[in-house]
């Protein structure tokens, strides 16, 4: 009895003095609040994994410290025998590595303190006007430092930005935030790169495939995820899901391809795209085509972005002009056409050894719908 | 009786140590200038997935396979060594949406370690850090530094990456899919900070 008299008193006490604490804020200090995401900067930032396969590197790099073996399974041949996949180098690091020989000092900012990669919540119905398949959504955003938005229609710069692609761009060159490297920066853009090794049960086929990035960075690229109601099935219901939209981009002084012994040694004639610029638009939300993912019943992986939908009962003219078709349904397809999401991948020269075959772009890919399923082999 | 009497001390202690807390004063300057904090930590850690296999065991009831009904589904990773049981180590599913299939990391087992992850609170100092010229405008701007460690380690960390139907190797009509799976066995070198702050005006 004694113990609860003693309790009871000793609660009242925290409580009085714990509920002190807790004010109302008024109307000038809420006004002060904003609700913001969180920003990330990798500083002088390096990750090096390396296999001790590589005991016999051409290059000057060291090799991988004894019993170091990363292995990549579930692969099999077309004989169903299992392939041995491994990592033998993967890297991250500043530019001028010389394809991941030289990491010494190689290391590199991602993202930066005023343009930061950012993990957000934002309001769906912000993002296109307040329709689209987020509206009345609150939409997880991660993107990495945004681009600038050129300073005139068509003029490809802004007095802040930098050339994508150019390991040496001056300020003003472009519309990319990451800096390249100079004598007193480090910079934002990285190499990156990896050595494969891949072993069959006969030796005679076993091969190497290595791929190297050189002074490259990710502006602009970012994931978004929110909840959404669709027919994923073909049921004609429509089933909750996590629908996302994507946007991966990814430019490169240089891509780089060879393939080697799998120790590294004696490596063949590259493969190389230079001035390499990928911007991948995977779903359009703004438009009703998120992208989304499912497991089939018998686990199949099935991956969609929803067909385009129709704006209504008008049609189009053969002839394709406004004047003869229904002009709602004619503005709609031209607003699609004009502002929805597009892919774009270039190359300013493409180069297999020392043969130069030129240039190559692919400009304005618009995904109208896009199924991919796994099927067991 | 004396427990009696030590219940009432008791009772004035506990009310006597909460007067003690209402006696908390603000420190005066001078105070405040003698007081040195280390304001950071270092972590050293090891995650380490069901090495042994799991909580279920072999003899579990229910622990069968649905398209048999007598080969043994989860066990030890020494009994699927022996080939006596199907599968061992942690599954972790996630159902993308309220249709059929489940995306899974399965047979997780392993462990990562690492030693020397920092946190530390830092205000950026436009005289002496080098962001490129960005630190300017960042001056005095607190951010949480995490340290990362000069060395991950791995050990016999392995996962598959596979699509199923069900959540359970165990529930009927299972069927699943590996898209891949990893094997690890060794040291990956590391270097560098993150940085975490909130977005908003530097």
């Amino acid at each position: 009895m004694l113990n609860h008299i003693a309790i009871i008193p000793l609660i009242l006490m925290l409580s009085v003095s714990s509920q002190a604490e807790l004010m109302d804020l008024t109307e000038s200090e809420m006004s002060e609040l904003t609700g913001e995401g969180v920003g990330l900067v990798y500083e002088s930032y390096q990750i090096e994994m390396l296999s001790d396969v590589l005991t016999n590197r051409v290059d000057s790099g060291p090799n991988g410290e004894s019993g170091n073996d990363f292995k990549i399974t579930g692969i099999k041949d077309s004989l169903g025998n299992a392939v041995d996949v491994s990592i033998a180098q993967f890297y991250f690091a500043g530019t001028g590595t010389n394809l991941g020989a030289d990491l010494t000092d190689k290391v590199v900012n991602i993202g930066r303190l005023n343009n930061p990669i950012t993990v957000d919540l934002v309001d769906g119905d912000l993002l296109s006007g307040g329709t689209g398949s987020w509206s009345e959504s609150g939409v997880l955003q991660i993107a990495m430092s945004k681009k600038y938005v050129e300073d005139a229609v068509g003029s490809g710069v802004h007095p802040d930005g930098y050339d994508c692609t150019n390991p040496s761009a001056a300020q003003g060159s472009g519309l990319c935030a990451s800096r390249p490297a100079d004598v007193n920066f480090h910079g934002e853009r990285f190499d990156t790169g990896y050595r494969i090794n891949r072993e069959f049960t006969d030796p005679s086929k076993n091969m190497n495939l290595n791929f190297h990035a050189v002074a490259a960075n990710m502006d602009g690229s970012y994931v978004r995820f929110w909840g959404g109601n669709t027919d994923l099935n073909g049921d004609t219901i429509s089933d909750s899901t996590i629908m996302l939209e994507s946007q991966m981009n990814f430019y490169a002084s240089e891509l780089v391809f060879n393939s080697c012994e799998l120790d590294g040694s004696a490596c063949g004639e590259s493969v190389g795209f230079n001035n390499f610029k990928m911007e991948l638009a995977l779903g359009d939300a703004a438009n009703y085509q998120p992208m989304t993912i499912d497991v089939t019943d018998a686990g199949l992986l099935n991956i969609t972005i929803k067909a385009l939908p129709k704006p209504g009962d008008g049609t189009i003219d053969a002839d394709g002009l406004i004047g003869s078709s229904d002009a709602t349904t004619w503005n709609w397809y031209d607003n699609y056409y004009e502002n929805g999401r597009k892919t774009n991948i270039s190359v300013s020269d493409m180069t297999v050894g020392a043969t130069s075959f030129g240039a190559s772009s692919l400009q304005g890919l618009q995904i109208q719908y896009l199924e991919v399923i796994s099927h067991e082999l | 009786m004396n427990f009696k009497y030590i219940r009432t001390s008791i009772t004035f202690l506990t009310l006597l140590i909460c007067q003690v807390t209402f006696a908390l004063e603000p420190i005066s300057e001078e105070g405040l200038a003698q007081v040195t904090g280390q304001n950071g930590v270092s972590l050293s850690g090891e995650l380490s997935f069901n090495e042994n296999g799991g909580p279920l065991t072999s003899s579990d009831p229910g622990n069968v396979s649905p398209v048999d009904g007598t080969t043994t589904v989860w066990g030890t990773c020494t009994e699927k060594a022996g080939a006596t049981a199907e599968r061992c180590g942690t599954r972790l599913a996630i159902k993308p949406n309220e249709t059929d299939g489940w995306l899974v990391l399965d047979e997780l087992t392993g462990s990562i370690s690492f030693e020397g992850l920092t946190l530390r609170s830092r205000d950026i100092n436009a005289a002496t850090d080098n962001f490129g010229g960005d630190q300017t405008l960042a001056d005095g701007k607190t951010v949480l530094e995490i340290g990362l460690p000069n060395e991950i380690k791995f050990d016999n960390f392995s996962y598959n990456y596979v699509t199923s139907s069900q959540a359970r190797p165990t529930d009927a009509g299972n069927q699943q899919q590996v898209r891949y799976g990893i094997d690890f066995n060794g040291s990956v070198q590391m270097q560098g900070n993150l940085l975490v702050f909130p977005t908003g005006n530097p």
